[in-house]
């Protein structure tokens, strides 16, 4: 067999990556620990933080290929048992690479599976998606009894900072809520390079940036009044557009817009002000998130 | 004589007692802020998300449940209606879905149709819509072009409340709109499972503005 490597910035699509990550989490005593970690391939967690005084476990979960190339899958397995806390965070962001040929997909896959009186924090940095890229993610969160969940995704199209325009290539961005396997949110998005819906008003109006922050909260109405407040001054109209809504028992705030950076600043500050009513502990934000 | 074509005329009715008339879906908040400011604009708000939300979500589940009741499949039907409430990104959708569901299952009730009690908790329009159409044997193909036209000529209704568009301009446009109809229809009825429900995010923003917009024409 030969190998004939171009010469080319984009990485070679050669390599076939099949990483997964099983984790579980369980209280013990005043700490939640990571008390089963398999994996397989290039998926990896760094020893936990308790950055916290109430135990929660602060996960980093690092992936060093730093990207996914074609025919990869990464399967992220997330469990907590009764009780657990957890955050877990990715150090970088996460990159989907030009596809050559769109016959094989580049997948993420997460799973988190939480029983009831545990509370699992997902927030990865956000995904990347080269112009030409052929991804799908999706995350499904399957919450039992009363168990509580924030999450969010956010991906950005194309490289904005660099003029590149997510002109050709598709992405599929899945995230899936079920509570005692009802479907509380099934949100599908689908972005097609060069297709209608991108530019359309009623699709992403060119927007390369989307995301979705969820929260198993019902803040009051004048809290939510003052978070939409803080965003707009944030990140204003018409670059930026931000949705609040009331979906039973998710809070739902959604992200379209030009910054990636500034969608994640208003995801994490609605993070910071509802954190007390979800885990009942005030924000100690990862410091890798500084960085 | 053709019973089902009537019962499909009373179906779509806009004097069908389920409230559709009080929705916008979106449509008040992107006329209102200015997003849609010609005839034009509002053209292809409305053909677009006819094609790639209504059309790729509402139309094929309601072929689904339709397919399901055919084969008796309660589950089946249950799931597919669990399915479309799930994909309701905001509360307002959300609301507008199961309000018009419920009226219409009300009205099914005290028509004595069998079957309204085989679908649980909160229930979408698609699956009512979907055993009225059972119930008085409406063609698939026709059920869901006529489900599309209602669709389309109540969005059409809250655009000639929202922007100065005469009644004749608003009936061109409807005739206009009304030759997309048959491809939309036809592709919901090829449409794949896994291609059910894509997002319109214009359209998920304008619902979740529309929530907090300080005076309004339709519900929330």
């Amino acid at each position: 067999m030969s190998h004939h490597q171009s010469l080319s910035l984009e990485p070679v699509q050669t390599r076939h990556w099949f990483a997964q990550l099983d984790l579980h989490l369980e209280r013990r005593g005043a700490k939640s620990v990571l008390s089963h970690v398999r994996h397989q391939g290039p998926l990896r967690v760094q020893r936990p933080f308790y950055p916290e005084e109430n135990g929660c476990c602060h996960v980093y979960l690092l992936h060093p290929p730093g990207g996914m190339v074609l025919g990869d899958l990464l399967q992220i397995n997330i469990a907590a048992a009764p009780g657990a806390t957890g955050l877990i965070t990715t150090p970088s962001a996460g990159k989907i690479y030009r596809a050559q040929g769109f016959q094989e997909v580049q997948r993420q896959q997460v799973h988190i599976s939480s029983a009831s009186g545990s509370c699992i924090e997902w927030l990865p940095q956000e995904t990347i998606v080269f112009n030409g890229a052929n991804g799908r993610l999706r995350t499904r969160l399957e919450l039992e009894g009363d168990a509580r969940a924030c999450v969010w995704d956010v991906v950005c199209l194309g490289r904005p900072a660099s003029d590149e325009v997510f002109s050709e290539g598709r992405c599929e961005q899945i995230l899936e809520i079920y509570r005692d396997n009802r479907p509380l949110l099934i949100e599908r998005n689908r972005f097609d390079g060069g297709d209608e819906r991108m530019q359309a008003r009623w699709g992403l109006h060119n927007a390369p940036v989307a995301g979705t922050f969820l929260a198993t909260l019902k803040p009051t109405r004048d809290r939510v009044d003052a978070l939409v407040e803080a965003l707009e001054a944030l990140a204003p109209a018409p670059d930026h557009q931000w949705g609040l809504t009331q979906k039973g028992e998710l809070f739902i705030v959604r992200y379209l817009g030009q910054s990636t950076r500034l969608c994640r600043a208003g995801f994490e500050y609605v993070w910071r002000e509802l954190r007390m009513d979800l885990t009942g502990a005030q924000a100690v934000a990862p410091r890798i998130w500084n960085t | 004589m053709n019973a089902a074509l009537l019962h499909l005329m009373h179906l779509v009715s806009p004097a069908l007692p389920v409230g559709a008339y009080a929705y916008s879906q979106g449509l008040e908040y992107a006329v209102d802020s200015g997003w849609l400011n010609n005839e034009a604009a509002m053209e292809n708000w409305l053909r677009g998300v006819m094609a790639f939300g209504f059309g790729q979500l509402d139309a094929p589940v309601l072929l689904r449940c339709m397919n399901a009741l055919r084969e008796n499949d309660w589950a089946t039907a249950n799931d597919w209606n669990q399915f479309l409430l799930a994909c309701r990104e905001t509360q307002e959708l959300m609301l507008e879905d199961t309000q018009l569901g419920v009226a219409l299952q009300r009205l099914m009730r005290s028509l004595e149709i069998p079957g309204v009690e085989n679908f649980s908790g909160d229930v979408s329009f698609a699956s009512q819509f979907a055993l009225a159409c059972h119930h008085w044997k409406i063609p698939a193909a026709d059920a869901v072009q006529g489900f599309i036209w209602a669709w389309l000529e109540n969005q059409i209704a809250a655009a000639t409340k929202l922007v100065p568009l005469g009644q004749t301009q608003a009936q061109k446009l409807l005739v206009c709109l009304m030759k997309d109809i048959p491809p939309i229809a036809e592709k919901a009825l090829q449409l794949p499972d896994e291609d059910i429900g894509w997002s319109l995010l214009g359209v998920v923003m304008a619902s979740a503005k529309h929530e907090r917009q300080y005076s309004r024409l339709f519900r929330s």
